[in-house]
């Protein structure tokens, strides 16, 4: 403990189990905090300087009965006279407004740390008698946390060219769809953030083998260690494989499929958890189907991902529009098979939110049969949008995958596809819709044969090629160059939560 | 001094002594002290301050400062700096509590 605030007088009279401590426990209690309207009255009497009876910064004295103010000296004037310096106790008084301590000795207020926790209790407790909110409280770190750190005197230095937070990951067979998709994840810095703060402590009866929350709080922990050779995810697919059992085996499996099961496994095994416990109707169980039944809960899966799609369907006969919102966690665009040529993810998205005629359908409101156009629109937009162009066709026998390259910006302006055309022209309406490209997950090959590789922005602005254990650097054209299976963007300006 | 003057000042004492008890043994004042303290800290006053104060102890060596010494240099410009908002605010805290309680003020007030 430094020196430098506190003294030998206060650290002798009030040492932990003195008589003085317990003295100036009761003091607090009585009347720097009183709890009751009792004591408060009392305070209210006894709170003025026995000289001027100012009750401004009075201070009770430590030795005796006796209350003096501070402002014109006369608790000074006190002590020096009915306890003069040389005695065998400490010359010590009480701020009643604020629980500090004054050492007549030094001439000036002294802390101790223990002292300190004690005046916070009793306010706290004061102030929940009132049913009013508490001080702010700075926080003060416990002997135990000092321990630790005492302890683990490794510091990381962080630079800004620095490669801290990117790691290679060692195939393990045909593992490469959730190499990829682990790289994504990593490198999505809301998501980095928050699992490095670590604020999620499982219920679940074994956490490190059955909480993938816990296991990507762990990745993360050793993509942001001092080690830079390749991570062995074992645990990591051992985790997905019990619980998404369509993904267990050793074949080449589909990323943007193994990515919605993490996803849908994160926001399940959040419902586990001590702090969060939002419940929303989740049940363990049913993977993939569940991602339409939800309501958005709190968990930082829906907030990082979750995004909500405006569906109108317009009856032409009697122009009513029958509206529904639907979640979303990734945007699945459909490649145009009509051309050969290479498209763009702003013709895809044009695509997207094109009115569809849907032939005859029966109107809920005029109740005929007719002509319908049905619209899709996004009415809300995730931080983090991920975009998943359906190259795999599972025809049949007929399966292909379509290679046609996609070109696709490394800005996205999403204003175009919202449903509320209004504000458009208000440029921070607009700045909410920005986003930028921070992933791309690649697959080459066919459909049978095949192998996943992603780009990776990392510290801002160098991208990385992640092919299993192997990375290297690369400049930016070769991103967007590539054929783009799975785009990653984040929001360049995040807002704060509306409620 | 005149006589009366000096009277109003006692008189405003008196008042002044009444209103503090009432506030005190009625708990407005520790609720008024936590909403002075809440606005402080959002409005940055808190952490402006402190870092001044922080300035100063650096300067002076942490061993070499008394409290009484840092609140002498920071104070005047710490009062400056409270917000305007603030100070009404809590004067119409204050007068709402004179109004609805019964601080024994006498007729005369």
């Amino acid at each position: 403990m430094a020196t430098a605030y506190t003294c030998e007088h206060l650290s002798t009279q009030l040492g932990p189990g003195s008589p003085g401590r317990g003295q100036y426990e009761m003091l607090l209690k009585r009347l720097v905090y009183p709890r009751s309207p009792v004591e408060r009255v009392l305070k209210s009497q006894k709170q003025k300087c026995a000289q001027c009876d100012s009750t401004a910064r009075v201070h009770a004295c430590l030795l005796c009965v006796h209350f003096g103010c501070y402002g014109n000296g006369h608790i000074q004037g006190h002590v020096d006279a009915a306890h003069p310096a040389g005695g065998s106790q400490a010359r010590l008084s009480v701020d009643l407004s604020s629980g500090q301590v004054y050492c007549h000795d030094c001439s000036d207020y002294r802390y101790d740390l223990s002292l300190l926790q004690m005046l916070r209790q009793c306010r706290r407790r004061a102030f929940k008698s009132l049913g009013v909110p508490n001080f702010f409280e700075d926080w003060i770190p416990s002997e135990e946390f000092l321990a630790v750190l005492a302890k683990n005197r490794l510091n990381l230095r962080v630079s800004t060219n620095q490669l801290l937070g990117l790691r290679g990951l060692v195939n393990l067979g045909n593992t490469c769809f959730m190499s990829c998709i682990v790289q994504a994840l990593v490198h999505t810095p809301v998501l980095r953030d928050f699992f490095l703060l670590d604020p999620h402590s499982s219920l679940r009866e074994h956490p490190a083998l059955s909480c993938l929350v816990c296991e990507f709080a762990r990745l993360f922990r050793e993509f942001y260690s001092d080690c830079d050779n390749p991570f062995v995810p074992s645990s990591t697919l051992h985790l997905i494989w019990v619980h998404a059992h369509h993904l267990a085996g050793y074949e080449q499996q589909d990323a943007h499929e193994f990515l919605m099961a993490a996803l849908n496994l994160l926001h399940q095994h959040f419902q586990a958890d001590s702090g969060s416990g939002e419940p929303n109707g989740c049940t363990v169980g049913h993977q993939l189907q569940l991602q339409q039944q939800r309501s958005p809960c709190r968990c930082i899966v829906d907030q990082v991902f979750s995004g909500e799609f405006q569906s109108d369907l317009k009856c032409l006969g009697c122009d009513s529009v029958s509206r529904t919102i639907d979640p979303f966690w990734d945007i699945s665009l459909d490649m145009n098979t009509l051309t050969s040529e290479s498209q763009t993810l702003g013709c895809s998205l044009e695509r997207y939110i094109a009115p569809e005629h849907l032939g005859k359908i029966r109107c809920f409101r005029c109740q005929t049969v007719q002509d319908s156009i049905k619209q899709l629109t996004f009415r809300k937009l995730p931080v983090v949008a991920c975009f998943h162009f359906k190259r795999f066709q599972h025809a049949c026998l007929n399966h292909r995958k379509i290679s046609t390259h996609i070109s696709f910006p490394e800005l996205l302006d999403m204003t175009p596809f919202m449903s509320s055309k209004a504000n458009h022209d208000d440029s921070l309406e607009r700045l909410g819709k920005q986003y930028r490209l921070f992933c791309v997950v690649n697959h080459s090959g066919s459909l049978s044969a095949g192998h996943y590789t992603c780009y990776v922005r990392h510290n801002c602005n160098t991208w990385y090629k992640c092919d299993d254990h192997q990375i290297s650097d690369v400049p930016v054209s070769e991103v967007l160059t590539s054929e783009g299976y799975l785009l990653f963007y984040h929001k360049v300006v995040l807002d704060y939560h509306v409620t | 001094m005149s006589s009366s003057d000096r009277n109003i000042d006692r008189k405003c004492d008196e008042v002044r002594s009444k209103i503090e008890a009432k506030l005190q043994a009625s708990g407005e004042q520790d609720r008024i002290r936590r909403h002075i303290r809440a606005a402080l800290n959002s409005s940055g006053w808190m952490d402006e301050v402190k870092s001044q104060c922080r300035d100063l102890i650096r300067a002076k060596g942490v061993e070499y400062c008394t409290v009484e010494e840092i609140v002498e240099a920071v104070l005047p410009q710490a009062r400056e700096r409270v917000p305007k908002e603030l100070k009404q605010e809590v004067l119409d805290l204050l007068w709402k509590f004179v109004d609805t309680h019964d601080i024994g003020l006498g007729d005369d007030c």
